[in-house]
């Protein structure tokens, strides 16, 4: 369930539909979670997996601002979302989940194009996210 | 039967969470409350403003810890970094218990920052009382389980989640936190009776109670925290009041939060329907 909710969902937001073997993804759903009268099997598991993308993006968009205005909203969705399907959550609290997206831009700066230089230039992203931190 | 062993023998009210947006009310208000609920991740920190907050709400308040990161049903062990620290805020705090969640959320040391069920059969139970019963050992304070909210069931459950729910406090010999909103959105979103859950727990072991707002979508009910508590959940509230006794209860509002006056008026409600509900004519 766990490698469910960590793929990204499509860009219309919902879960995708193949699952990673090819199988369609109904398929692999009705193989552990039941299916009622009003939902099936994929759709119950999609709240969890939108809910999950929701949460994450939520908390690295608030944790921010500074490199979401260097690269504009849009990009930086994409930058979030590829960064967080690299790098999942390694810490109980969710403060730490922008912890590896320094590294993440070093390798893969491309997502922050074409302000890969001042998007990498993160002492900005690094302050707002401590005053941030400080004064919540 | 308020006081028991899972809230530490003590006889606490109707509480509010703490959260951020009432921090500058509370401190410069001071209003009347009978005690807070923080969540224990949010002030496991090593200073910043979060513990200078909590330090001038201790000085003038009762605070319970409830915590959002235990995953008792994971199947990793439990993390040693978050108990050290959830330690350290046990001595600050001097919760008389606190409380997680059944559930699961981390798998191979990576994070959902989710409350996701567990399928119920017994093999689970026992490795999440064991987590619970560690949890206790090391932390030397009474734990309750809070019943989750869930949105889908497993093939592989062996048993209902109230018969699950009792088996692991059995065994764990823990305390529940009662969540009644979460038994309503799942009893509509699986299709129970939540009269049946209430009526079929260990009562003696409720240390505390949760109530909340949920929001309904066509074919399913989501726990949003973002509303007042609604009429269903009053009537299970009161129906559990009954069963288990006059108990600790902390209204949720963790979503579009309201201004700290609109969040307390709710408690003040809460107050005066337990109040009625454990009336002697009431009975």
């Amino acid at each position: 369930m766990a490698t469910v909710l960590f793929r990204p969902l499509t860009p219309r937001w919902r879960m995708q539909k193949r699952w990673i073997d090819g199988r369609p993804m109904d398929e692999a759903a009705a193989e552990f979670i039941k299916p009622n009268d009003r939902l099936s099997s994929f759709e119950r598991l999609e709240i969890y997996n939108r809910q999950y993308w929701f949460r994450v993006l939520d908390c690295l968009w608030d944790d921010y601002p500074g490199l979401r205005a260097i690269v504009g909203r849009r990009k930086f969705m994409k930058l979030i979302t590829a960064y967080l399907a690299r790098y999942p959550s390694d810490s109980y609290t969710s403060r730490d989940l922008g912890n590896r997206l320094e590294q993440f831009l070093r390798e893969e700066p491309q997502w922050a194009a074409p302000r890969e230089e001042l998007a990498l230039d993160l002492d900005c992203s690094r302050i707002f996210r401590c005053l941030n931190w400080i004064t919540r | 039967m308020p006081e028991n062993p899972y809230n530490g023998f003590t006889e606490y009210g109707i509480g509010i969470g703490l959260r951020v947006p009432h921090y500058r009310h509370i401190l410069a208000k001071k209003p009347v409350v009978d005690w807070f609920e923080i969540i224990s991740e949010n002030f496991m920190v090593d200073g910043g403003r979060p513990l200078e907050v909590l330090d001038c709400i201790l000085e003038q308040y009762r605070v319970v810890q409830h915590g959002v990161a235990m995953y008792f049903g994971s199947a990793d062990k439990l993390d040693r970094e978050h108990q050290k620290r959830l330690k350290r805020l046990v001595k600050r705090t001097n919760t008389p218990w606190l409380s997680d969640h059944l559930c699961w959320g981390s798998v191979d040391g990576r994070y959902t920052h989710d409350l996701l069920p567990m399928p119920y059969t017994f093999a689970v139970a026992r490795h999440t009382a064991e987590k619970i019963r560690a949890a206790r050992d090391y932390l030397e304070v009474p734990i309750c389980v809070e019943n989750v909210s869930s949105y889908c069931e497993y093939h592989a459950s062996e048993m209902t989640e109230w018969e699950f729910l009792s088996e692991v406090v059995e065994l764990a010999d823990c305390g529940i936190l009662l969540d009644v909103n979460n038994i309503y959105v799942s009893s509509k979103n699986h299709n129970f009776d939540p009269y049946d859950y209430l009526n079929n727990i260990p009562h003696h072991r409720v240390g505390q109670i949760h109530i909340a707002g949920h929001s309904k979508f066509e074919k399913y009910i989501l726990d949003t925290h973002d509303h007042p508590v609604l009429d269903p959940v009053w009537k299970m509230y009161g129906h559990a009041l009954k069963l288990v006794g006059n108990t600790a209860t902390l209204l949720e509002w963790d979503d579009r939060i309201p201004s700290f006056d609109e969040v307390h008026n709710e408690a003040l409600k809460a107050n005066k329907f337990r109040d009625q509900q454990l009336a002697p004519s009431a009975a």
